[in-house]
């Protein structure tokens, strides 16, 4: 038998995981994300700005708010069109800088903080307490962020928290619970509470269960208890604290691009070590969009993503990048991975780059991007040693 | 999508949709949860024109565009799922045929996993779902020379890796399965 026959039977003979079965509500959830997709759609063609937040991959909490009139761009670099100011926190938040936090969750206690999401008009933040199995999750619109729910019909629409059930008071602001249901999820059945943080500003708190496994309808979870969660939580959270993102590398700004996100992620591999990854994510100078997409359907044009846990076991089989990078470096599909960086592994790639068409290409950017990154000393030990993310 | 539509989508999904999960178990390189995560995705693109792909008669071959398109194209997974980078954590101890299975199965699944995307596109169109090169080409925009090309890289790879495995255990596993 040839090796291409053998394949062709082993393919069509292997055994599947038992659990490989579609959903029996997929075609619900199908028509459900494609209404949203298409609403979000006519919201922005109709001048509305609109933007879908998600915080948690697959079991992410769904939020459309339409944007705050845009501000000054975060830094561009040069080559292209000069340089613009760098971005600090407007005064009266009507933007974030991404490598600004302005959620501080440390006074939560019981709680680990999994994810940071920065963006320009919104900030997200995601933490578990692993020994209630309880998980949290604070989105931080800037100022004129209109909060937006999804109907019956799964229409994006815009609603007042403000026209909830008063939940008493968060740092002396009205606070209001928001309604049961047309936010996505933060785990399972989340309650969520909802503040004004600044003036025009909304900041909506969830608090869910961790979604258990393979069968959530056996999940059994506690509005009341819940709610109790989030109106603990809440006063805990600082907001509009400014501490500066760090980074376990630094990189000057890519050629005609700006900065438009840092996420931050806290996770364990499959054998439960912990590892830490951090991405920025730069889109080109010629993509000034205020309705910045959501992460989950289109990626900036370029990213650059660095974690700790170690090089995958399979490199043996993978391709060499054909110039010498100082470290073991392999491309696939125009995205170069790069291994044994202090400690840290780095994966550069891009889409719609100026000059970056072919595989070979981004490739080619993606190293010479590379050659301009600097891990910091000593960040594969911890965060403490982090530094400034970005370079003049 | 009217009412009429709708109901053709959801027969189609009930019909269809497991089948088409393979293929995307497949393309990931084994991991459900993305596998699980591009077929919505590409059946949400399918939605979107359900009427005019009806029209052509070919909506089992939009979606399998779809599939193999997202797979090379998306980004979400690769921020934040990255174990589909790693091997498969370790199943359950097995003795005999099943251990052999299961070696099969790592072998095979770690070998697709480690080809880059578009090579593993390739291989999982023409060797699981037996196409042709010119189907293949059509499928992912690209020419029939390219396709060629892929495969034979993609090949040499699998061979190299995933060879070793087959050749080793021949004769004694593979064809129980």
């Amino acid at each position: 038998m040839s090796f291409e026959d053998q394949l062709r039977s082993d393919l069509g003979g292997l055994r599947l995981p038992e659990t490989l079965a579609p959903p029996a509500d997929l075609a619900d959830t199908v028509l459900i994300g494609m209404r949203r997709q298409a609403r979000r759609r006519a919201l922005v063609a109709a001048g509305g700005l609109a933007i879908a937040v998600a915080v948690a991959g697959a079991t992410a909490p769904t939020w459309l708010s339409p944007q705050p009139s845009p501000g000054p761009i975060v830094s561009t670099s040069r080559a292209c069109g000069g340089p613009l100011p760098t971005r600090p926190p407007a005064p009266a938040w009507e933007y974030f800088n991404p490598l600004t936090f302005e959620i501080d969750a440390g006074s939560v206690t019981g709680y680990r903080v999994k994810a940071h999401h920065l963006s320009t008009y919104y900030q997200t933040l995601e933490m578990v307490n692993p020994a209630s199995n309880r998980i949290v999750g604070v989105l931080l619109y800037a100022a004129g962020g209109e909060p937006h729910r999804f109907d019956a019909q799964n229409n994006a629409v815009p609603f007042d928290p403000g026209a909830g059930e008063p939940a008493g008071s968060v740092h002396g602001a009205p606070a209001f619970w928001l309604p049961d249901d047309g936010f996505g999820t933060v785990g399972l059945n989340p309650q969520g509470l909802a503040w004004r943080w600044a003036p025009g500003a909304w900041v909506l708190v969830f608090a869910g269960q961790v979604t258990p496994g393979p069968d959530p309808a056996a999940s059994t979870v506690d509005p009341a208890e819940l709610r109790t969660i989030a109106t603990q939580v809440a006063p805990q959270l600082e907001l509009g604290v400014g501490a500066p993102v760090t980074s376990p590398f630094s990189m000057p700004v890519p050629d005609c691009t700006r900065l438009a996100t840092s996420i931050l992620f806290r996770e364990t591999n499959n054998n439960g070590a912990p590892y830490t990854r951090f991405l920025l994510g730069f889109d080109t100078a010629d993509k000034v969009d205020p309705t910045y997409p959501p992460p989950d359907e289109t990626q900036p044009s370029l990213v650059v993503m660095a974690d700790n846990r170690g090089a995958p076991d399979n490199l043996d089989a993978q391709t060499w990048y054909p110039e010498d990078l100082g470290h073991p470096a392999y491309v696939n599909d125009g995205t170069l991975s790069v291994y044994g960086v202090s400690g840290f592994a780095v994966e550069i790639w891009s889409v719609a780059m100026p000059n970056a068409d072919t595989d070979a290409e981004k490739a080619r950017l993606a190293a010479g991007i590379f050659r301009t990154i600097t891990v910091h000393p000593g960040a594969a030990d911890g965060e403490a040693a982090w530094g400034d993310p970005i370079v003049p | 999508m009217d009412p009429e539509q709708e109901r053709e989508f959801r027969q189609f999904v009930a019909a269809r949709s497991a089948g088409l999960l393979r293929t995307a178990y497949f393309l990931t390189g084994g991991d459900l949860h993305d596998a699980q995560d591009l077929l919505q995705t590409a059946l949400m693109a399918t939605a979107r024109h359900w009427g005019r792909i009806v029209q052509r008669d070919q909506p089992e071959a939009y979606v399998r565009r779809a599939l193999a398109r997202h797979q090379i194209n998306r980004w979400r997974s690769r921020a934040r799922r990255p174990e589909t980078l790693t091997s498969e954590p370790p199943e359950r101890a097995a003795e005999g045929d099943e251990q052999a299975r299961v070696e099969l199965r790592h072998g095979l699944l770690a070998a697709l996993r480690a080809l880059p995307r578009r090579q593993r596109a390739v291989v999982v169109l023409r060797y699981y779902e037996d196409r042709s090169e010119s189907e293949v080409a059509r499928l992912l925009g690209v020419s029939v020379g390219t396709v060629r090309s892929q495969t034979t890289k993609a090949l040499a790879k699998l061979r190299a890796a995933y060879g070793e495995v087959t050749e080793r255990d021949q004769g004694r596993y593979v064809h129980e399965l």
